[in-house]
């Protein structure tokens, strides 16, 4: 029964009685480190001011388009060169141009307040909505009539519908095109019947794909494409549809020939040179085939009005064919999608009317259809392939691009940030600029 | 009177009946209609529309400028159409000086009258007009092919055929009579469509038709489908029948409305310069079968058919005749009664509607053409006297059988060139019809007839 354990003398004496008296080794060394590693921070900072570092100091990384400026705080951080001065625009000036966003602005806020360093690039390239709402959303103008809509607060609270899709506005196109006849199931092709996609005739200007529907010779006469990247603040080269061309887009199915002698067609090019091209052709053929004078000649049946104007030379064949040709063009093939001002006769030859084609539509917003390769075309082009009329404008509704781009919607969607489309500054009255600073010297 | 129209009416259905080709063709309608009845039984009921000449002129349909062989047809109709037809160019006519004109007289706007679009362009009921329907210039593809609605589609696929679009409303214009009938509907008129002597006093030509002369005439965008080397024979005189029933279709509904109609008569019975009386032709020829005073009917489109009928179908030409010697006289005398001019003319309609059947069934061929040229020969006298429409008639009649003896029979080059320069005589008298008389007519008539072996009868006015 005598068990050591349950004896309360051994129990006291597990316990060491000058505990809490005792010194450990950092309590003991707290105040020495403490000392010391002031000293040693005071003497770095000392050391780097005496070195002339202030990257110290520094809120984060800067943006690798600033990176060349490393360290150098004053750079930006103008106002007297100390460290904490904040940045004023003359520091972003000295290198960028910040054209004014509108002339009738009541204010205008420093770079600073959408361009945050620092802080990433997204935060750099000042991408928030606030940078419009905060005037957009109630806004005011210096002439009090602001000539765009006054409370917009996102893309689906206040933002008005196109402007081409406002108060029935029609396409100035003078090209006559019908969509829907050439969406038929039972379309003539060049061979055989086609079914036409969108594609056959819009592509992004910057693809360099041969046209489906176009001619080989056609590289010669390509037109500039619209949208090609004007600077950095441009839209790029895929984000634009190539304007439709005769020769990519139109000539394998409406060749322009002439006459039935002769297969080749005429150049798609202004009447003067249409005639100049027939006339030579004609006179090349019947120089070749001089028997056609002759041909039906001693034909039985009487017709009395050909009897006296068959051609008896070759000019007159000429004459004759050029007459004819000039009627199926001018009064039947080239009005089949033109319109011709005056119609030859008496009076020389027609003016044919300028296309306008509309080679963008959204001229304040920018799109790009680049990003949306994924979508089918007639799900945002709903009325395209109804379409029978040229004066039709077949750009999407807004509502359109709200069933993705929808800040509103609970789901996860699209961006609808305004610069998404958008730009503040007017890129347009950019000046040139000529910077002070100097290569580093090494 | 009874018992002779149950008599006549016996023979024509013997006639119809003991023909194969008539029997057989009488129970095509009937099989069409069967198969129309279960096609719209099958598919809702959709009335064939207009859709307009651009739906047509693709150049990878119809437009092509140059002939193309990926088809069956030529693919350049359009274009032949747009150049060379002055169908193309007949609503252009209506705002030139003497449409202008005749609007002013007739108090009518020749560009947007119906009485003139009608026949100068695809003038057709806005019912009647497919959604896309775009007028166009002229009278074109429509106006002869028919409402292209129910076949524009399907008829570009392979496995589809002529007959089927004549079936989905495509008019057959390789049947001489539905052509002829097509064709008349404005080059002689119909109820809606008519040349009255208003008209003609404020400017109209008058009309005149000669299917096969016509059809050459026009710039050929088709391909003879015809196996039948003597086929424009029939056309010729198939169209002859009918252009005389059209005729007297037309004046048995314009006897019933009012009489006289002057545009039914010889024109040149009226509009003919005075000449001293002894020169004159119409008086030494005589008033036969009319009052001396009262003009004359045009019978140009009854003389030749009757002596082509003497030589291809005489029972056809005595039934003819039977008939149009009550017409005739009837018609001659402005003071007849209405009512018994239209009843004659309805009969002689009737008469030639069968006779029109009859010849689309007969093929003709070199001797049956050779007897035709010298029946017509031999009537020289008689149809010279007819007046200056029939003589022309007769021109074109002998100018479409010299080019089909010519190019099947291939006489030699001498005869061929005797035939030729005959019927060019025949032309040239015909230039001018004030200078028409009938002496100089038969003269030349019978210059014809002697070429070459063309003379086999003597002389002699038909039975």
């Amino acid at each position: 029964m005598n068990d050591p354990a349950r004896n309360s003398k051994e129990r006291a004496r597990r316990i060491e009685r000058h505990y809490f008296k005792r010194k450990f080794a950092l309590p003991r060394w707290r105040l020495r480190l403490t000392i010391m590693a002031t000293i040693a921070g005071l003497s770095w900072i000392a050391w780097r001011a005496v070195a002339h570092d202030q990257s110290m100091f520094s809120s984060g990384p800067v943006d690798r388009h600033h990176a060349s400026f490393g360290a150098n705080c004053s750079s930006c951080h103008v106002s007297g060169g100390s460290a904490g001065a904040t940045v004023t625009d003359k520091a972003c000036l000295t290198c960028h141009d910040g054209p004014q966003h509108n002339d009738l602005q009541v204010s205008a806020p420093g770079c600073v307040a959408c361009h945050v360093e620092h802080r990433g690039a997204a935060q750099l390239l000042g991408e928030g909505d606030h940078a419009c709402t905060d005037c957009h959303s109630s806004l005011r103008t210096k002439n009090g009539h602001p000539s765009v809509a006054t409370k917009i607060a996102s893309f689906t609270d206040g933002h008005p519908e196109f402007k081409p899709l406002r108060d029935g506005q029609q396409d100035p196109g003078s090209i006559r095109f019908n969509h829907k006849k050439h969406f038929r199931k039972d379309l003539r092709g060049p061979s055989g019947n086609v079914q036409l996609e969108c594609s056959d005739c819009h592509r992004a200007a910057g693809l360099r794909q041969p046209w489906p529907y176009g001619h080989e010779g056609a590289s010669a006469t390509v037109t500039q494409p619209v949208a090609a990247r004007v600077g950095k603040h441009g839209p790029s080269t895929r984000a634009y549809m190539e304007p439709v061309n005769y020769y990519s887009h139109c000539s394998a199915c409406h060749p322009l020939q002439f006459d039935k002698q002769i297969a080749e067609s005429v150049p798609h090019r202004k009447p003067e040179e249409v005639m100049d091209f027939m006339r030579s052709r004609l006179r090349a053929w019947i120089a070749a085939h001089p028997e056609e004078l002759q041909s039906a000649a001693g034909s039985p049946r009487i017709m009395r009005e050909e009897l006296n104007s068959r051609p008896r030379t070759a000019d007159q064949w000429v004459d004759r064919h050029l007459q004819d040709a000039e009627r199926l063009l001018w009064t039947k093939t080239c009005v089949e999608c033109h319109s011709l001002d005056s119609i030859a006769g008496t009076e020389g030859l027609p003016r044919v009317r300028e296309s306008n084609l509309k080679p963008r539509w959204l001229e304040h917003g920018s799109f790009d259809h680049g990003a949306h390769t994924m979508l089918d075309c007639a799900g945002c082009h709903t009325r395209a392939r109804e379409s029978e009329k040229t004066s039709d404008v077949l750009l999407p509704n807004i509502n359109v691009c709200q069933s993705c781009h929808n800040p509103d919607s609970s789901s996860a969607t699209a961006a609808s940030n305004c610069f998404e489309c958008h730009v503040y500054h007017d890129w347009s009255k950019e000046k040139p600029r000529h910077g002070n600073l100097g290569l580093p010297v090494s | 009177m009874n018992l002779h129209r149950d008599q006549k009416e016996r023979d024509r259905k013997e006639n119809v009946m003991c023909n194969p080709f008539v029997r057989t063709s009488a129970a095509i309608p009937y099989a069409v209609f069967l198969m129309m009845t279960s096609v719209v039984m099958t598919s809702a009921q959709t009335t064939p529309r207009y859709t307009g000449p651009g739906s047509c002129s693709s150049p990878s349909c119809h437009g092509s400028v140059q002939i193309r062989n990926s088809a069956s047809v030529l693919q350049n109709e359009y274009s032949t159409w747009a150049v060379s037809d002055k169908h193309a160019r007949s609503s252009t006519v209506l705002n030139n000086d003497i449409s202008k004109r005749m609007g002013r007289i007739l108090k009518v706007q020749p560009e947007t009258s119906d009485k003139c679009l009608d026949c100068h362009k695809l003038n057709v009921a806005q019912s009647e007009q497919s959604r896309s329907f775009d007028m166009g210039d002229g009278v074109s593809c429509e106006s002869c092919h028919g409402p292209a609605s129910e076949w524009l589609g399907p008829h570009t696929t392979r496995e589809w055929t002529h007959e089927r679009s004549v079936k989905a409303g495509m008019i057959d214009a390789r049947d001489p009579i539905r052509r002829a009938e097509n064709c008349l509907s404005c080059h002689l008129g119909t109820e809606k469509k008519y040349v009255d002597h208003d008209m003609i006093a404020a400017g109209h030509p008058d009309l005149y038709f000669e299917l096969d002369s016509f059809s050459a005439a026009m710039p050929k965008h088709w391909k003879e489908p015809e196996k039948d080397p003597w086929y424009e024979l029939r056309l010729m005189t198939t169209g002859q029948a009918v252009q005389l029933r059209e005729n007297m279709r037309r004046i048995a509904r314009e006897s019933a409305k009012a009489w006289p109609e002057f545009s039914e008569l010889d024109c040149f019975a009226c509009h003919h310069g005075l000449t001293a009386t002894k020169d004159s032709w119409r008086q030494e020829r005589g008033y036969e079968g009319r009052r001396p005073g009262s003009p004359a009917w045009n019978p140009s489109r009854y003389a030749v058919l009757k002596l082509i009928l003497d030589q291809v179908d005489p029972p056809s030409a005595a039934k003819l005749q039977n008939a149009f010697d009550k017409v005739g006289p009837l018609v001659s005398d402005i003071r007849t009664d209405r009512q018994r001019i239209a009843a004659s003319a309805e009969e002689a309609a009737n008469v030639a509607d069968a006779i029109a059947n009859r010849l689309n069934t007969l093929s003709i061929d070199a001797p049956t053409a050779l007897r035709v040229m010298n029946g017509i020969g031999a009537g020289a006298d008689w149809i010279s006297a007819q007046g200056e429409r029939a003589a022309e008639q007769t021109a074109m009649v002998l100018n479409s059988l010299v080019v089909k003896y010519i190019e099947n029979a291939k006489p030699d080059a001498a005869q061929q060139k005797q035939m030729t320069e005959g019927v060019s005589g025949l032309f040239r008298l015909l230039e001018n019809p004030a200078t028409y008389t009938p002496r100089r007519f038969a003269d030349q008539l019978r210059q014809f007839a002697r070429a070459g072996r063309v003379r086999e009868l003597g002389n002699g006015a038909p039975q």
